[in-house]
């Protein structure tokens, strides 16, 4: 079966301006997404890692449209979207929905839980009356919590079940996209397991496709069909999930890779150190971004930006080592 | 042969709230040995972070000791007035937090801070102070030390400023550190670092080092013994290895289950341990972990087992590791 392209991203490009000095003339910005391109299937799960501050929330906040696009284009379905006006999104927000980090600040703590999930179906017009009250009934069960949950409100809730009831909020309008930001960081361990069994039961069930942006590189590995590695703001490797784990071909990716602490490590394998620090992504180094901390970076790496190629076998990776 | 440095002895935690008392460390036993690396783990609320700011004597309001001993060096802690803990605190045994931005003071630099330390604790000069934390920063592999010296905690990195906690932490050469989740607001990059820099340390000074952690991964590549905590009471306890190769709790064995395991095939669907962390204001004598447990007796529910050996310096907290129950299992299996 031929794979259909849901969601194509050329040239992504978003800047945050820092104003300096009296009367904020001095305009400096941060390059929190520089330049990414790529590509999601449907009904698959895009894993994007990174570490904190490469630009992986940044990129799933613009998809969605929460952030205006600096630079580029979002092909959702075929069409541009990424300079639709909010009238002209209305409808492809019912498409894309979010799940948020945090169970606790991404539940208004006043409102219940059936306000919360119905929320969503009055904003579309999805529902109303009983047909309202049997969807949020239902949707609450596909999250594996009860009908009388329904009143309460976010407090009288668990974590585990608090991102249950955002999974719920998501669920509400039939999404066909759901960008998940680190989902199950925020939940104990045994808890973790649980909601990404459901986020792949949902899968099956309904044939969502997954943006799945994580920074725990197990259960990325776990979830994912393809992975997208980023490092400060650009994209530097992508590749089907078991391909990149066994063999990634940038520099970083094999020294995030080796620095999973991971109990049933093969022993052979040595920990690639990294030395120092992420640069600042207000001035990013000139060339590749990551030859400040690479120890194979020549003199070309410090001077002209790699473009990201395809390797073959959809394994794509932006180094000069491979020119 | 080691000796031990910590002993333990039924310590009982609570916190007094309003709406009831919540048995936060329940009945905890066990010892640490010179120059080693325990690891305790557990999820939140498991009581892990409550063992080390016990023995640290800084429970906060209301949360009290209500019994039990905390040997180290053959003197009691838990019976220290406040004012005999500020002289082991800090030079005997140290804590490294959690979030290093919250527990450093944004208007020293940190420098200064660490200075403070060795001043208020050896009462030592200025001078030779300063001498000391260039040899701190150094040791925890600050880079340009004689500069950073002079920085403030808001222009160090998150990785620094952990390094600048732990230099703080060290700065009375202390024969133990404590760390609370040291590596868990880290990147993985900075916190193969971090792991790397406590190994060398350890190495280095000889410290014993108590870290609490929820992570299995960084776990089993730094300690030396393993203790699982789970409702406020221990689970069990095993050299590193014996953890992960045989466990013995149902516990344990449901966590390691509900984490992908990092090798080929690991598509496969994860095993999560169903239902949800034990509520510890209900007072409840049977095992903590009864309710999610795969294999409850009645007798779960009744009390709490004690402490089997299973194995060599392997002990386990479970009525199916008691002899006598096992062998009732077995006749009726037969039957």
């Amino acid at each position: 079966m031929e794979k259909q392209e849901l969601l194509r991203v050329k040239g992504l490009k978003k800047y945050f301006p820092i104003k300096k000095g009296f009367g904020g003339h001095k305009v400096q910005y941060v390059k929190a997404v520089d330049n990414v391109n790529f590509h999601i299937y449907k009904g698959e799960t895009f894993g994007l890692v990174g570490e904190s501050g490469c630009g992986k929330s940044t990129t799933g906040r613009t998809l969605i449209r929460l952030y205006d696009v600096t630079e580029g284009e979002i092909l959702f379905d075929g069409t541009d979207i990424s300079r639709m006006k909010e009238k002209e999104l209305l409808p492809y927000r019912k498409k894309m929905q979010m799940i948020f980090q945090d169970p606790y600040s991404s539940l208004d703590a006043r409102m219940t839980v059936s306000d919360i999930i119905g929320e969503p179906l009055d904003i579309h017009g999805l529902a109303s009356g009983k047909e309202r009250k049997d969807r949020i009934s239902e949707l609450l069960e596909n999250v594996g919590l009860k009908e009388e949950h329904a009143n309460r409100y976010p407090h009288e809730f668990s974590g585990g079940q608090r991102q249950r009831v955002g999974i719920a909020r998501a669920l509400a309008v039939n999404p066909e996209f759901i960008i998940c930001d680190e989902p199950i960081s925020a939940l104990d361990v045994s808890i973790q397991a649980q909601v990404v069994n459901m986020l792949e039961d949902i899968q099956n069930q309904y044939g969502i496709t997954y943006l799945f942006i994580a920074h725990d590189l197990s259960m990325v590995r776990h979830i994912s069909d393809r992975i997208g590695v980023m490092y400060l703001g650009n994209l530097v490797e992508i590749a089907e999930s078991d391909e990149l784990y066994e063999n990634p071909l940038h520099p970083y990716t094999q020294a995030l890779l080796s620095a999973i602490p991971n109990p049933y490590k093969d022993k052979n394998k040595t920990r690639i150190m990294l030395e120092g620090e992420v640069p600042s992504p207000i001035d990013p180094p000139k060339g590749c971004r990551f030859a400040s901390r690479c120890k194979y970076a020549k003199d070309i790496c410090r001077e002209t930006e790699p473009v990201i190629k395809d390797m073959g076998n959809e394994h794509f990776c932006a180094c000069h080592l491979y020119d | 042969m080691n000796d031990t440095i910590l002993q333990v002895n039924n310590l009982e935690v609570s916190f007094f709230t309003h709406v009831g008392e919540v048995r936060a460390v329940r009945d905890v036993t066990f010892s640490v040995e010179k120059g080693e690396i325990l690891g305790i783990v557990g999820e939140s609320g498991s009581g892990k972070s409550t063992v080390l700011l016990a023995i640290m004597s800084l429970l906060q309001h209301p949360g009290k000791i209500k019994a039990g001993e905390i040997l180290f060096e053959n003197e009691d802690l838990a019976k220290k007035s406040n004012r005999e803990m500020q002289h082991i605190r800090g030079r005997k045994i140290s804590m490294i937090f959690q979030d290093p931005m919250s527990s450093l003071n944004p208007v020293f630099t940190v420098g200064n801070q660490i200075a403070e330390t060795i001043i208020t604790h050896e009462h030592v000069s200025r001078s030779e102070a300063n001498k000391r934390v260039l040899e701190l920063l150094e040791l925890v592999r600050i880079p340009s030390a004689k500069t950073r010296i002079n920085s403030y905690p808001h222009e160090f990195s998150g990785g620094m400023r952990q390094r600048a906690m732990i230099a703080l932490a060290l700065a009375c050469s202390p024969q133990m550190l404590l760390a609370d989740e040291p590596t868990t607001a880290l990147d993985v990059t900075i916190q193969a670092q971090m792991m790397d820099l406590l190994r060398d340390i350890r190495k280095e000074t000889n410290t014993t080092i108590i870290l609490v952690t929820h992570d299995l991964g960084v776990v089993s590549e730094m300690c030396d013994r393993v203790q699982v905590m789970y409702g406020g009471r221990l689970m069990e306890e095993a050299a590193c290895r014996d953890i992960f190769d045989k466990p013995g709790h149902p516990y344990t064995k449901g966590l390691l289950r509900s984490i992908p395991n990092v090798k080929k095939g690991s598509r496969e669907r994860l095993k999560p341990i169903d239902g949800s962390p034990p509520d510890l204001i209900t007072p409840f004598d049977g095992c903590p972990f009864a309710f999610r447990c795969p294999h409850t007796m009645n007798l779960c529910m009744d009390s709490c087992s004690r402490e089997w050996e299973i194995g060599e310096m392997h002990r386990c907290a479970c009525h199916l590791c008691n002899p006598e129950v096992k062998a009732l299992l077995d006749e009726r299996g037969n039957e």
